[in-house]
């Protein structure tokens, strides 16, 4: 049995799990602005040590969650990810001189995106699967190593000096301030994504994962809606990578690597593949471990691997599906006592 | 023309350890259906046990081989133990899930090493008796290509005379091909599949071994190595031993090539191959039209 054929009956977005979700985890609009208004407070809250951390992690959030329309709705691996993240990266260090308003900038780069996804989605149209898998962490490479020839993208070194800018009269430079630039921007994208997930075209996607030959029997454009698929995500993930940009202030080319694309992914499964929620957790989960616990030390793969490992192998449906076969197996402890014996439902 | 040999000669021998890597791993996907990304990590380990064996000498070429044997065979009982521990347990969870379990798998490899050797690279001599260069007329190659060319030849054939002409070949072409129907046969696939994942294994520590003269090893040679066997292996066809020899030669020719007559494009030689590649051959240059392609391809 694969994945996809597991949860299958509680898919989030198909029509059967919906009332089944609602009980463990937060969803329509009220929802989110109550989480992002206390996760706002929190934020300001914290001492400034901290206010880049948050940053990073609700930039993450957004990155992650697009990263996972390919991923988790759609059942696309892409391992390329980060070429979107980093062109909108880039596209904001390009632009750095000019002296834009910063939400200029940050459109700038969803539009780059959203044209490279766009474009590469065309080409990769015939590939699947695995093949396809490898194809986006050959796009992304491309890129990559772009940066290390053209000698305007400043190589190794990268491109230092990026302003955060200035907004509404008010001056971003400092964590303080662009810690609710970045939450507002990325609730505002989060907010659109989870209307596009549960819209029409969000319920085709996911049927097209499930079934791409039913699917397309029920009128579904199984080409267009990939193409589409793929646009928003780049769109969203190269707003994430210009917020990057913004926020710390110089673009390497890590930030096209496809070691970013891997982590983005490890983010996406921990959380849970199968929620619109899971890649925020996840995002969140995976920053704080790799930034605050092991402070980037580079044997923190390990341990990194390690859940990733235990994630694949033992809890299916990441951290927001954690709550699933623990009431499952609270429920069946229940009856077990009920029944008087054992594994009565087998 | 002199040159140009030279190339050639150079690019022939920049593909063996790739192509030793890229059959491990093209086994292991077309008998159980596992990318292993962790096959980079496999690779790199074999490379950092030879610098602690041989640790700076300049060694004889007997115990230079010893060193890459020793590697070869603890690569085959961390196959082992991945084999068993993780990728037996995942049987029949699809493609992207076995993906993602050696991408942990590598994940904890790169750390681990990170952990234990530090963040500097190291280097190991040559074997004495095949540094310098031989002379054929006035084109020189280094020894030490050619030695490579040597085990590759070796290697491949070894390969062939297994896969074609063994029973456990059979066996093994059987599972691959149709596991159902070769388990109704009484084949054991279990068995075949943990030999063939402790063959790939060890392919990729010995691999590591002959490499590590030739490169730094450091952090960041699993990242290096595993884009390029994967680019090996996809161009060559997903599961085709003999599609990743010729695309792991293509591959080291075309780099060199590149760097000789047009260094503007040196780093792209991959990624040109592989776009162009799957762009004209979805399924590689000796690929199956297989399941996972042709069909969804039309909608």
């Amino acid at each position: 049995m694969t994945w996809f054929e597991t949860f299958k009956g509680r898919i989030v977005g198909a029509p059967t799990g919906n009332v089944d979700r609602s009980r463990y985890l937060p969803g329509g609009i009220t929802q989110v602005l109550l989480v992002a208004l206390a996760g706002g407070l929190i934020v300001i809250s914290l001492s400034t040590n901290h206010q880049y951390l948050a940053t990073t992690m609700i930039i993450y959030s957004l990155f992650a969650v697009s990263a996972n329309m390919l991923l988790g709705w759609a059942g696309t691996p892409s391992f390329g990810q980060a070429a979107f993240f980093g062109g909108g990266s880039y596209m904001v260090a390009i632009w750095r001189s000019h002296d834009l308003n910063p939400l200029a900038l940050i459109a700038l780069a969803g539009v780059l995106g959203a044209t490279m996804a766009f474009v590469f989605a065309i080409i990769s149209m015939r590939s699947r699967g695995i093949t396809f898998a490898m194809l986006t962490l050959v796009f992304g490479q491309v890129l990559y190593q772009l940066t290390f020839t053209v000698k305007d993208l400043g190589g190794d070194n990268g491109l230092p000096g990026i302003p955060s800018g200035s907004l509404f009269g008010q001056d971003l430079s400092s964590s303080s301030a662009f810690v609710l630039y970045a939450l507002a921007i990325v609730t505002i994208c989060l907010l659109l994504l989870r209307r596009v997930f549960g819209s029409t075209f969000g319920l085709t996607v996911v049927a097209i994962r499930d079934d791409p030959v039913r699917a397309a029997a029920l009128g579904a454009s199984v080409r267009m809606v990939r193409i589409a698929t793929f646009t928003i995500a780049g769109f969203f993930s190269a707003i994430a990578g210009g917020l990057m940009a913004q926020s710390s202030g110089i673009v390497t080319p890590g930030n096209l690597y496809w070691i970013l694309s891997g982590n983005v992914v490890v983010m996406c499964v921990i959380g849970g593949l199968y929620y619109f929620w899971g890649p925020v957790v996840g995002a969140v989960v995976f920053t704080y471990l790799s930034v605050s616990v092991f402070q980037g030390a580079t044997y923190a793969n390990m341990y990194v691997g390690g859940v990733l490992l235990a994630v694949v192998l033992v809890f299916k449906t990441g951290l927001c599906g954690l709550p699933l076969p623990a009431a499952k197996a609270a429920r069946g402890l229940v009856a077990r006592r009920r029944l008087g014996r054992p594994n009565a439902d087998i | 023309m002199n040159e140009f040999i030279i190339t050639m000669v150079n690019g022939v021998a920049t593909g063996v350890p790739l192509f030793l890597i890229a059959s491990g791993l093209t086994l292991i996907y077309g008998v159980m259906g596992v990318l292993n990304f962790a096959h980079g990590g496999f690779f790199m380990v074999g490379a950092y046990l030879v610098v602690l064996i041989l640790a700076h000498d300049a060694v004889g070429i007997w115990s230079f081989l010893l060193a890459v044997g020793a590697a070869a065979a603890a690569l085959a009982v961390i196959g082992l133990v991945s084999e068993r521990g993780i990728f037996s347990r995942l049987y029949g969870a699809g493609h992207i899930t076995n993906l993602l379990a050696s991408y942990a798998l590598l994940l904890i490899i790169n750390g681990a090493v990170a952990f234990s050797f530090g963040p500097s690279s190291r280097t190991v001599e040559t074997p004495t008796v095949l540094s310098g260069a031989v002379r054929v007329g006035d084109l020189a190659q280094p020894r030490y290509n050619l030695f490579l060319i040597a085990i590759g030849i070796v290697v491949a054939t070894g390969l062939w005379l297994l896969l074609e002409r063994s029973s456990m070949g059979c066996r093994i072409r059987a599972v691959a091909h149709d596991r159902t129907m070769a388990r109704a046969l009484g084949i054991r696939a279990s068995r075949v599949s943990v030999g063939v994942f402790v063959l790939g294994s060890a392919l990729a520590g010995l691999a590591g071994g002959l490499g590590a003269p030739v490169v730094s090893v450091g952090p960041g040679l699993d990242a290096a190595f595993v884009l390029q066997s994967f680019a090996v292996v996809i161009i060559g066809g997903l599961g085709s031993i003999s599609g990743a020899l010729v695309a792991a030669i293509a591959l080291g020719v075309v780099d060199n090539v590149l760097v000789n007559y047009a260094p503007g494009l040196a780093g792209y030689g991959v990624y040109l191959t592989v776009g162009v590649v799957l762009l004209v051959r979805p399924n590689g240059l000796l690929g199956r039209q297989s399941e996972s392609g042709s069909e969804m391809a039309r909608l």
